[in-house]
């Protein structure tokens, strides 16, 4: 089954257009990424798919439910964009923070009980921010930070991940780390996901998909594909697709 | 440049607007050869038209149930005094506004009164001394700068400022000189029997301490009868807050003086005499100081003598009148 | 401890107690979420409409505190429309909405052309000077609020974290952002009527941003400013009565030393 299934989709705010006839299929198990210079629609994509926005045209299902009638969000876990001043003094802690995240399973009168902890705790295991429990949310690093909303995203096992930048704000060795953490959510807790970002030389070597998007869908495929696509190619030149693709590039073995 | 024309143009037409739209409002077409008395507060505005008859219109500044001290003039305000004849006003500690008013009207034929220009105003600090329960209001300072404007409360007083005002509207208008004088003597005769029947009155009473639960506006009153006050305020400013330590004060004072009555101040909404009232179980009585009146006295068409005839009748009951 | 057993006797510092520590509690638990989401002036803007629907009230001669809640509530609806949808800042938006409400209320008091009291002085509370009555309402509209802090603590609390997150787990955004709104705004309305303007705007600041200052923990965060501000008042009012000194603005500068106090202790940590 297609856990997110896009179709045709057009997002305008006003006269500026964001996005435009956008089709794209993720079934169960993808790791996809979408790629993008800035400005290129990637987070007004992510927000029409969580429902932030109106699409102006086609539409978005989710597990098969339009979007804008889905209910289990549950279901989906989210992970925004940190950025490091924005909760700064904000006097919450990790498990609060985490714990926040129940609350997509929960209806009115939201209440967190003693049971929904020991999903707060699973979760802050899985990605490794036990030890900050008891931290606030503004004293952590970038990377430490994004890893306490990715816990957030799985408090209650969803079967999809949504990241929107999670490596912005990380430096480089925190960076591999962080991916090779998704990796294995991916493939050994069969987590299907879906992340957004700026920088494609690295997520390349980690994502099982890509998608380059420039308001409109210009590719949409395996990572090796990416590498030799003709229309990746008459996107960035040869050799911007050879740095993108790196060592493992095969027009480079070519050459 | 041509922005500049139009922005002063623009802000010449609204001053020029604003004013006259509200002050035709306010007050009818002057009738020509009446003299136009404007007056800032309501005892000056009554003894003002008693005086003046039918000679002038006189006009009261202060919107009905505007707490004198809180008053601010509105650019129609001004107006209308820059358009009158006579401006009549109590004095700078009274109306500090008035100053600034005064300096910036260019009307070379206003007459201005300071109805406190013959008297002497007397210090807060001596009234202090004058009464036993100095700890409720001594060392303090207060906005009328350790004086007390509120002169008119003292019909004594009360008669120089008619003949103040009297003086005043004969050097502006000579050939009604007569009549204004004429008139101002009638008055001061019933103020000098108002002055006569509170004298009687107050000999008749057993008690001496007016209890006061908001700012004391009656000290030429209580000075001039042989008075003594309690008042849990500092001063005459609206604006302080009681503290606590001088409402319970207050509350024990009148609970040993065995008096079963408290007063408050006219306009203002009495929660701190109700407060202390309620702790000694006393009941409240109003003591108009006659500063402003409200808007259903004003269509009453209350005077300043039935304010004062008011008072004496509310002092009988909490000063323990004997007949 | 003979003078605070001394004080205890008065019924009106008993009052002052406890309406004071009921408000001021309402005003901790809403000020920790107004303080995170940039609406702390919004208890000063909100006094201003106030004292416009007061002035209408007496215009109208009604009771002015039941025109002055419909009317604050309405005014903070606005506010919130204003930042939320018209993307003005939430402290330009009080500012508008103040300032409009304070020219309203002035061209009304103009136009009406006098009252039979004086519209500041029915306003304006003072602690000292609260009746049962008030006692009552205070505590009335604390079990309200309080219960409403309660009842949505999980979803005030994403919401003050990230809104959009708190869209994304399904949280009504909207509806809770106006019930918070509209708690402040009959605290508001009730407050200045009970305690004054300044204790209202400085019980809704103060002892959120002290809080914030050392709590490690949201709910601790809620705790403490409930415990600051009660302390506040409690002994503001002892302070007041012992020292001789107004007690609403002994109430602001205990607050004050508090606030000092713990960002000393931030700073010492």
């Amino acid at each position: 089954m297609n856990l997110i299934e896009i179709k045709n989709v057009c997002v305008r705010y006003g006269p500026i257009e964001a996005l435009c006839s956008i089709s794209l299929a993720i079934s169960a198990g993808d790791y996809v990424a979408i790629i993008g210079p800035n400005g290129s629609g990637k987070t007004t994509l992510f927000k029409a798919i969580l429902n932030l926005l109106p699409l102006t045209e086609g539409s978005i299902s989710l597990y098969g439910t339009d979007a804008r009638r889905f209910t289990q969000w549950n279901k989906i876990g989210y992970v925004p964009q940190v950025s490091r001043n924005l909760h700064k003094g904000f006097p919450a802690t990790v498990r609060e923070i985490v714990a926040s995240g129940i609350l997509s399973a929960k209806s009115f009168p939201r209440m967190i009980f003693g049971k929904d902890y020991s999903k707060v705790i699973k979760a802050m295991e899985t990605v490794g921010v036990c030890d900050l429990a008891e931290r606030l949310i503004g004293e952590l690093s970038g990377g430490q930070q994004q890893r306490v909303f990715l816990a957030r995203a799985m408090v209650n096992d969803p079967d999809l991940l949504l990241l929107d930048e999670p490596t912005a704000a990380i430096d480089p060795a925190t960076r591999e780390q962080f991916y090779r953490t998704l990796r294995e959510i991916n493939t050994q807790f069969g987590k299907t996901i879906v992340l957004i970002s700026h920088d494609a030389s690295h997520i390349g070597h980690f994502a099982a998909k890509l998608a380059y998007l420039d308001k409109h869908l210009v590719f949409f495929g395996g990572f090796d594909q990416f590498c030799i696509s003709p229309e990746m190619t008459r996107y960035f030149g040869p050799h911007a697709q050879h740095l993108i693709c790196g060592q493992h590039c095969p027009m480079k073995e070519k050459q | 440049m041509k922005k500049a024309i139009w922005i002063l143009l623009f802000g010449a037409g609204i001053y020029l607007c604003l004013p006259c739209c509200s002050s035709c409002k306010q007050s009818a077409q002057p009738t020509p050869g009446k003299l136009q008395v404007v007056t800032t507060l309501f005892p000056l505005y009554d003894f003002a038209r008693q005086i003046a008859g039918d000679k002038a219109e006189v006009s009261l500044l202060l919107p009905p149930g505007v707490e004198s001290h809180s008053f601010e003039p509105r650019p129609g305000d001004i107006v209308r005094i820059s358009k009158a004849d006579v401006f009549i006003y109590t004095g700078p500690l009274m109306e500090p506004w008035s100053q600034d008013i005064l300096k910036g009207i260019t009307n070379k034929e206003l007459t201005v009164i300071n109805a406190s220009a013959n008297i002497q105003l007397a210090n807060e600090e001596q009234q202090d001394h004058d009464h036993e329960a100095g700890e409720c209001t001594h060392d303090h300072e207060h906005e009328h700068g350790g004086q007390d404007p509120h002169i008119w409360v003292d019909p004594i007083l009360a008669q120089q400022i008619v003949s103040t005002i009297a003086d005043g509207f004969a050097a502006k208008d000579p050939a009604n000189k007569d009549y204004y004088l004429a008139n101002a003597k009638t008055y001061n005769e019933k103020l000098a029997a108002l002055d006569t029947q509170i004298r009687t009155t107050l000999e008749k009473c057993s008690k001496k301490t007016i209890v006061y639960g908001g700012h004391f506006a009656f000290g030429y009153f209580a000075r001039r009868y042989g008075l003594e006050h309690l008042s849990p305020y500092a001063g005459f400013s609206p604006n302080a807050e009681p503290t606590p330590r001088k409402i319970t004060e207050m509350i024990e004072t009148l609970k040993k003086a065995d008096t079963s009555y408290i007063y408050y101040e006219e306009l203002l909404e009495p929660r701190v005499a109700r407060i202390i009232a309620e702790g000694a179980g006393a009941k409240l009585l109003l003591l108009h100081g006659a500063h402003n009146i409200s808007k259903q006295e004003l269509d009453k068409g209350v005077t300043y003598l039935d304010i004062m005839g008011g008072n004496l009748e509310r002092l009988k009951l909490g000063l323990g009148y004997q007949d | 401890m003979n003078t605070i057993l001394e004080a205890l006797q008065y019924a009106f510092i008993q009052r002052a107690l406890v309406g004071g520590v009921f408000i001021g509690c309402c005003c901790a638990f809403l000020g920790v979420f107004l303080v995170l989401r940039r609406l702390s002036l919004i208890g000063d803007g909100l006094a201003h409409v106030g004292l416009a629907a007061g002035g209408l009230g007496l215009f109208l001669n009604t009771q002015p505190l039941w025109v002055s809640i419909p009317l604050v509530m309405f005014a903070s609806l606005w506010i919130l429309w204003l930042s939320d949808k018209a993307d003005v800042y939430a402290d330009a938006a009080i500012g508008l909405v103040s300032a409009v409400s304070v020219a309203v209320g002035i061209i009304l008091a103009s136009v009406g052309r006098g009252f039979n009291i004086d519209l500041f002085s029915f306003l304006f509370g003072s602690i000292l000077a609260i009746s049962m009555h008030e006692v009552i309402l205070s505590v009335a509209l604390s079990v309200i609020v309080i219960g409403m802090v309660f009842l949505f603590y999980h979803e005030l609390f994403a919401i003050a974290f990230e809104e959009e997150y708190a869209r994304v787990l399904g949280i009504p955004v909207e509806k809770i952002n106006k019930i918070l709104i509209l708690c402040t705004a009959v605290t508001v309305s009730l407050g200045i009527r009970v305690v004054g303007t300044m204790l209202i705007s400085s019980l809704i600041i103060f002892p959120a941003i002290t809080a914030l200052q050392i709590a490690r923990g949201f709910r601790l965060a809620m705790l403490l400013a409930a415990v600051f501000s009660t302390l506040s008042v409690l002994i503001g009012v002892f302070v007041s009565y012992l020292a001789d000194l107004p007690t609403g603005a002994t109430i602001v500068l205990i607050n004050f030393a508090f606030f000092v106090l713990s960002f000393i202790i931030k700073k010492m940590r």
